[in-house]
């Protein structure tokens, strides 16, 4: 059996470290918040078959399709890592991928290749859910389902800091989802 | 009390003394408060384990009139609660069983609920084996700190989930070999329990747990030579039947028969297994290219096991076998050879064929010299399963498998017949 002494002293250890791995999850989200610039990812409609979960909507991302100019090695599953950038439209667009991370400033994104056929590569991003308030949440899904066209007309607000990211909203014709 | 009033009778009647009487009136006295206590530790646990889990449904409702700095303070609420119950039990509760394995499993539920809040503020969707990675590395300390007998056998399943989902190809997140130092960090808590009470249920119950989880995590290192994985599961199990068989030196430990058991089966589920034809003639037109064989994670896996079997039956050779049933002992280096052999000969299936059902006679006439039923239907099953098995591998009519089946049960019915008549012999 252990001293009150010694478990005290490992007690408020062990105690100090529960509550850090939770810190620090949320210290990296909120420096994205913060520091992270905003990207637009178009979203695309939802297959049916899709399932749902009550809470959240699921995300489905208009371009997955990247074509490299020399052809990649990848397989399915990989991980590699996506430089985006902002087009015309401010609309986050995917520059080129990479297999080893990003030394410089450009903002990036860990993405996991879904299929690769040379030079064309499928990826698929990391973030595809948007927790939503319980009640809020179904009906939020139905306008995802009505409103949201292969046009590019709604869009996931994504935060992006030092290959760190986070989902900050749905935007759907100009409007948060939250407001519809 | 209706013992009590059949005491009275018994004593009545003169079938029993007084004094009798009086001691099994003690017996039942002392003995019910500890069975009371039992009862309380089971609902300490499935309270503490229904208030953690309806906090966090609570907070998962996702409430929006709060703020995002709210609900993320609110996360920490439960891991605080946890803390804090299992501090007071420490202190306050004398370490009462109640209080430590209720607030324990409470702390340990809300260390993964409070992660599971975080990536709904913040939209995480992450990877489960990410998650339970953490979710059992924070609770793995509880365990020791709390000695929580239920935080240990929550956190071996953690540990299980973790396996799976990092081993099996569903997540490259986390490198899978992980599980392994996870694994070995709850043992030394279960080896303690077992000097301290191994009769327990918590002994009995988490020695099942870790069979199932050792058999479960050896097969995360499968890549593209799994048929190695069947010599090290034989080994494995051979490993479980030995230290079931003889270690510590008095038997009749529960823990040590459920090793036994559970080595037994496993060995003979993995003979079965590579009963059928299709396998070897996989593993016989496969290529080997010897430098990618040499370096593979299941090769390199194989050799730690089979040191360890090596170690464990030189510390057990000078035991003598208790009784010619503990023939499994000596199968391990037939089976390698007859493995290997299949490599470069079409004859192995035939091998292990000809191994199981030698395993399933001679278990049969072991029943039946000791007179133990157990061990002759153990023997029937065997045997008929490898018959069962080459019938519908060799594709015969209806009529031949009917009858088949009819001649299996009858010599079922016949063999326990015959022995139960020999056992009532005896003893007329």
């Amino acid at each position: 059996m252990m001293s009150n002494k010694n478990f005290i002293i490992i007690g408020i250890l062990v105690a100090l470290v529960q509550l850090l791995v939770p810190a620090w999850m949320i210290y990296q989200k909120e420096l994205v918040i913060q520091k992270g610039d905003t990207y637009l990812f178009p979203i695309a409609p939802v297959d049916p078959h899709d399932p749902f979960s009550g809470k959240y909507i699921y995300l489905n991302f208009l371009k997955t399709s990247f074509i490299s100019d020399r052809p990649m090695n990848l397989n399915y599953g990989e991980s590699v890592y996506a430089i985006i950038e902002k087009d015309f439209e401010e609309k986050a667009i995917v520059r080129s991928l990479r297999t080893d991370p990003p030394q410089n400033e450009e903002a990036y994104i860990k993405v996991s290749v879904n299929y690769s056929d040379s030079n064309r590569i499928q990826i698929e991003y990391p973030f595809n859910v948007f927790y939503m308030e319980e009640f809020k949440a179904p009906r939020a899904e139905d306008i995802y389902r009505k409103n949201v066209t292969k046009k590019g007309n709604a869009f996931a607000v994504v935060k992006v800091y030092q290959g760190q990211y986070t989902i900050t909203d749905v935007i759907i014709n100009g409007k948060s989802i939250g407001e519809l | 009390m209706s013992i009590q009033k059949d005491l009275n009778d018994l004593v009545d009647n003169e079938i029993i003394s007084d004094e009798i009487a009086e001691k099994i009136r003690s017996y039942y006295q002392n003995e019910s408060p500890q069975q009371k206590q039992k009862l309380f530790i089971i609902f300490s646990i499935i309270g503490a384990t229904l208030i953690a889990l309806g906090i966090l449904l609570l907070i998962a409702h996702n409430w929006d009139n709060l703020s995002r700095t709210f609900k993320t303070i609110l996360a920490f609420l439960p891991i605080l609660i946890g803390q804090f119950a299992c501090a007071y039990s420490y202190f306050k509760k004398a370490r009462n069983p109640i209080w430590t394995e209720g607030s324990a499993i409470f702390l340990s539920i809300s260390l993964g609920a409070s992660m599971a809040l975080i990536s709904q503020i913040y939209n995480i969707p992450g990877s489960l084996s990410t998650y339970v990675f953490y979710w059992s590395i924070l609770s793995i300390p509880i365990i020791y700190l709390m000695q929580s007998q239920i935080t240990a056998v929550f956190s071996l399943v953690l540990v299980v989930v973790f396996a799976v989902n990092s081993g099996y190809g569903w997540s490259n997140d986390l490198p899978e070999f992980l599980a392994w130092p996870l694994f070995f960090s709850i043992l030394p808590f279960y080896l303690k329990n077992i000097q301290i009470n191994n009769k327990g249920v918590f002994v009995h119950i988490f020695t099942w747990l870790l069979c199932l989880a050792l058999t479960i995590i050896m097969g995360i290192h499968g890549e593209t030579h799994q048929e190695i994985l069947f010599i090290t599961y034989f080994l494995m199990f051979q490993i479980f039947y030995i230290v079931g068989q003889n270690y510590p030196k008095e038997r009749n430990y529960t823990y040590q028969k459920t090793f036994a058991i559970a080595g037994m089966i496993g060995m003979n589920v993995v003979l079965l297994t590579l009963s059928f034809n299709r396998f070897w003639t996989d593993i016989y037109e496969q290529k080997i290219i010897f430098n990618e064989l040499i370096t593979s994670p299941e090769l390199i896996q194989l050799g730690i096991v089979l040191m360890i079997s090596i170690w464990i039956k030189s510390k057990f050779s000078k035991d003598t076998p208790r009784s010619k049933a503990d023939f499994y002992r000596y199968l391990d280096i037939p089976f390698i050879l007859i493995f290997i052999m299949g490599y470069f000969l079409p004859i192995s299936m035939y091998l292990i064929n000809i191994m199981i059902l030698g395993i399933g006679i001679f278990t049969i006439k072991e029943g039946i010299k000791n007179n133990s039923l157990s061990i002759l239907n153990l023997g029937l099953f065997i045997t008929s399963l490898l018959i069962i098995f080459k019938f519908f591998d060799a594709d015969f009519s209806f009529i031949a498998k009917g009858i088949l089946f009819i001649l299996v049960g009858l010599s079922f019915f016949l063999a326990n017949y015959l022995l139960i008549k020999k056992q009532s012999d005896d003893v007329q």
